[in-house]
């Protein structure tokens, strides 16, 4: 039931040889990690919120020349069509946390419901489940989603249903394996011999348990949620102008890259530290729960 | 006395091993054995024998460092050593077997590869199936090329047995591997040990709460409390005329001299005319592997009275967990009636109703897994009594205090996560939600197999009040018979899944009629006639000397 298996060699933290050097930094690495990613991750996340906010221009407005270089009033330059980068920035986040936070938080939802209920009560419920969650596992999920856009249009609720068909099967299988292992332990057998309803014990004794692994596996599940909202934007399904978000960026500003490469670095940049840090939080959110 | 010289073993001094907090799990130890001496670590849990015993192997455990002293096996300064240094030694001079022997072994290898890995020189088949005959095992290829879900239990851990000896280590330290087995198994297990000990010059540790498994075994011992050593010496001297206090205290509670009177529960004359608490007739249960049946039990009959306690013993294996959960409709038994107060039970749980169910309640056997990790004391009381019971939570709350207050328990312990308890506090809290249902029944298994036995004891006693008090009915599950001679009023002993004999405890235990009875006794003798046979024979270690020409000879 414990998921931390952090080994470390106890022989001594004292340094008699200088031959155990690695183990302080090892300590050190912890806090690079902090310094490197999650600082810098956390204020990417905050930015992604209020952005809109605090931008210095509105959405969309055409303040200069394209792709004019960083300096001249505007922190990173200009884009394609003029618009100041950083405030294109700023205006396009909240699409890519809210969006990907949603699917996470229905998928998890029903990925864990499914799992822990297949794995307690077993028998052909659980057979006949497994086998249309294995059928769900292979199916590979932009061609999901570009089916179901090609249907209902591009928007939160395909990203939403993608997910959960493509994503809750992962989490169905984890759930369902911790559930198995938890529903040996003796305390459950004396709920039920308490004449507690399958329900409480489910609520009570099993999802408490089977928390740890599944908190660990939905920071995966919000980055997957995350490419796939890019891939979207990225293939010409996401939002139109003058709407944005950064993948939308990404596709967009392409061309300018010899002009001005904050065009395309920057949007990279912020998606690339949003998933990092995005999984890095709900890891050590997991650990300290699982503790 | 003993001088730091080559024939020195195991020398430590001063060593002091703190947690993250500076909190000392050991202080000031320092003790120094000879080569071919079997030192025994006694101590009740949580005195730091298992930290001694890893820091001899130069490992701590995680969040555990060593704040001073030095640790030196066979001329090894452990603690100094670099990481490498410390694997080749853990693989050449010091073996280690623990509490779980069968853990030790990777479910996915063969036998004779587990065994081949770790041996220093020729490692072909042939060398390895030597070394499997040499634990008494086949030698036959078959059986090296098995993996580990394919032999059994015992024979599962006199593998782990070779595979400790593989790399004919100087020193052997033993984390009490035969705790979780009957007396029977683990007598078999630790004469095993001995001869190989005995036969390879080996130097044993032995780390146990159990002081009779020291007195058959060890030459010294040492007597850990709070991270302490309070008592070392020579094993006869030590047990036989302990001079620190402790001691004798633990001595005395292995002796069960503090066991009741006999007598004192109803008497056969009274049985007929109440209706008994629990009634079980004629059942059978077994388990379908593919298609092969296993009949586990067969033709149990059993009335136990409100107010009785009955103790089912028998070796492991002998079916007393399956009876246990035919009685909680947790397996559904073949054939057999169980009835409650004379109202018959449906064979599963689901099938009876709530008030049924908890007429007849457990407290399972490991303090681990008993509780909820992730519910608070007072959340688990509570639940129950609000939905076994159907209390308001102000109600629910004062009866959860007099719970703790029946199973003499502070109240602080409410807003507490069972890992923050000991494993007598969770036994208890067990106990407590168990009796939170009022029940008529209560099935206890194995409450105490991995308790001290200073606690082993209050729970006991409390059991014994609870009964007495509430003319509530036991079924003791055990494989220990201090626990018998402590609490019991009748005993039932199982053989091979039927009842070989069953009686009064004075009766049965006194005068055992049955061949199995009596040579279950035989191995449950007190410490004070283990040390009078021993006098008599070898007293266990070998001489250094002795020792060193047998380790050059292998």
């Amino acid at each position: 039931m414990k998921t931390r298996t952090r080994g470390r060699l106890g022989v001594s933290h004292r340094l008699p040889s200088g031959t155990r050097a690695h183990l302080p930094l090892r300590e050190a690495a912890g806090w690079v990690v902090g310094a490197v990613v999650v600082l810098p991750g956390m204020v990417v996340m905050l930015l992604a919120v209020i952005g809109p906010w605090i931008a210095p221009e509105p959405l969309g407005a055409s303040v200069a020349t394209p792709f004019q270089p960083p300096g001249e009033g505007y922190l990173f330059g200009t884009d394609r069509l003029g618009r100041d980068l950083w405030s294109q920035i700023l205006h396009g986040g909240r699409d890519l946390l809210l969006v990907p936070l949603a699917a996470t938080a229905v998928t998890v939802a029903v990925g864990t419901a499914v799992g822990v209920t297949i794995g307690y009560l077993r028998g052909a419920v659980d057979t006949l489940a497994l086998a249309v969650v294995d059928v769900l596992l292979v199916l590979p999920p932009v061609i999901v989603m570009l089916v179901l856009a090609n249907g209902w249009g591009a928007g939160v609720m395909v990203v939403v249903l993608t997910m959960v068909l493509t994503g809750a099967p992962f989490l169905a299988r984890l759930a369902r394996a911790s559930t198995l292992e938890v529903i040996r332990a003796p305390f459950v057998q004396v709920s039920v011999t308490q004449g507690d309803s399958t329900l409480t014990v489910l609520r009570r004794d099993v999802l408490p348990n089977v928390s740890g692994p599944v908190l660990a596996d939905s920071g995966m599940r919000f980055v997957a949620a995350l490419y796939l909202v890019a891939a979207l934007s990225i293939l010409g399904f996401g939002p139109q102008t003058p709407a944005t978000n950064w993948a939308v960026m990404l596709r967009e500003n392409a061309e300018g890259a010899g002009l001005n490469l904050w065009a395309i670095v920057l949007p990279a940049l912020m998606i690339a530290l949003l998933s990092i840090s995005a999984n890095v939080l709900v890891q050590m959110a997991a650990e300290r729960y699982a503790r | 006395m003993i001088t730091a010289t080559t024939e020195t073993a195991v020398d430590v001094r001063g060593l002091r091993v703190e947690d993250r907090a500076g909190r000392a799990i050991l202080r000031d130890v320092s003790f120094s054995i000879s080569h071919g001496d079997r030192l025994a670590v006694v101590g009740e849990s949580g005195a730091g024998k298992t930290t001694l015993a890893l820091g001899l192997l130069g490992y701590f455990r995680p969040g555990l460092r060593y704040a001073a002293g030095s640790v030196s096996v066979a001329g090894h300064h452990v603690l100094d050593s670099t990481p490498s240094q410390v694997r080749r030694y853990r693989r050449t001079v010091i073996s280690y077997l623990g509490q779980d022997p069968a853990a030790a072994l990777t479910p996915s290898l063969r036998l004779e590869y587990q065994i081949a890995e770790l041996m220093r020189g020729a490692n072909d088949t042939e060398a390895v199936r030597e070394r499997l005959g040499l634990v008494g095992l086949p030698t036959d290829r078959e059986f090296a090329g098995r993996y580990p879900h394919e032999v059994s239990g015992g024979q599962l851990q006199r593998v782990a047995i070779a595979r400790a000896l593989a790399s004919d280590p100087a020193v052997l330290v033993l984390d009490e591997p035969t705790a979780a087995l009957d007396i029977m198994t683990r007598r078999l297990i630790t004469d095993e040990i001995e001869r190989q000990a005995d036969r390879l010059g080996i130097t044993l540790i032995l780390v146990s709460h159990d002081l009779k498994a020291v007195a058959r075994t060890a030459n010294r011992v040492l007597v850990l409390r709070d991270g302490r050593i309070v008592d070392q010496g020579g094993v006869p001297a030590v047990l036989a005329d302990p001079r620190h206090p402790y001691t004798s205290e633990l001595v005395a509670s292995h002796d069960g001299r503090t066991r009741r009177e006999y007598g004192q529960g109803p008497q056969d004359d009274g049985r007929s005319r109440t209706t008994p608490a629990l009634a079980v007739r004629g059942l059978a249960a077994g388990f379908r592997n593919r298609k092969v049946h296993h009949r586990v039990v067969d033709g149990i009959d059993l009335d136990i009275d409100p107010g009785e306690c009955v103790a089912l013993v028998g070796m492991s294996g002998a079916g007393k967990t399956t009876i246990a959960r035919c009685l909680l409709g947790l397996h559904e038994p073949e054939s057999g009636s169980i009835a409650v107060n004379g109202i018959g039970l449906a064979p599963r749980a689901r099938d009876r109703p709530v008030a049924l169910r908890r007429s007849i309640q457990f407290v399972p056997q490991d303090p681990e897994g008993s509780l909820n990790p992730r519910r608070r004391v007072g959340d688990t009381l509570g639940h129950t009594l609000r939905s076994a019971r159907g209390l308001d939570r102000g109600r629910a709350e004062d009866e959860a205090l007099d719970l703790l207050h029946r199973v003499r328990l502070s109240p602080e312990l409410l807003p507490r996560f069972p890992r923050q308890l000991s494993g007598g506090e969770r036994q208890r809290i067990a106990i407590a939600r168990a009796l939170a249902t009022e029940p008529s029944v209560l099935v206890c298994d194995e409450v105490t197999s991995s308790l001290d036995v200073s606690v082993e004891a209050a729970v006991l006693d409390l059991i014994d009040e609870l009964r007495r008090d509430g003319d509530m009915a036991v079924l003791l599950i055990t494989h220990d018979l201090r626990v018998v001679r402590r609490v019991a009023d009748r005993v039932l002993v199982l053989h091979n899944g039927v009842v070989h004999e069953q009686g009064a405890v004075v009766r049965v235990l006194q005068a055992p009629e049955r061949r199995f009875t009596r040579s279950m006794l035989e191995a449950d003798r007190p410490v004070s006639e283990i040390l009078r046979r021993r006098a008599g024979r070898n007293p266990g270690a070998l001489d250094p000397a002795q020792a060193k020409t047998r380790r050059a000879a292998k």
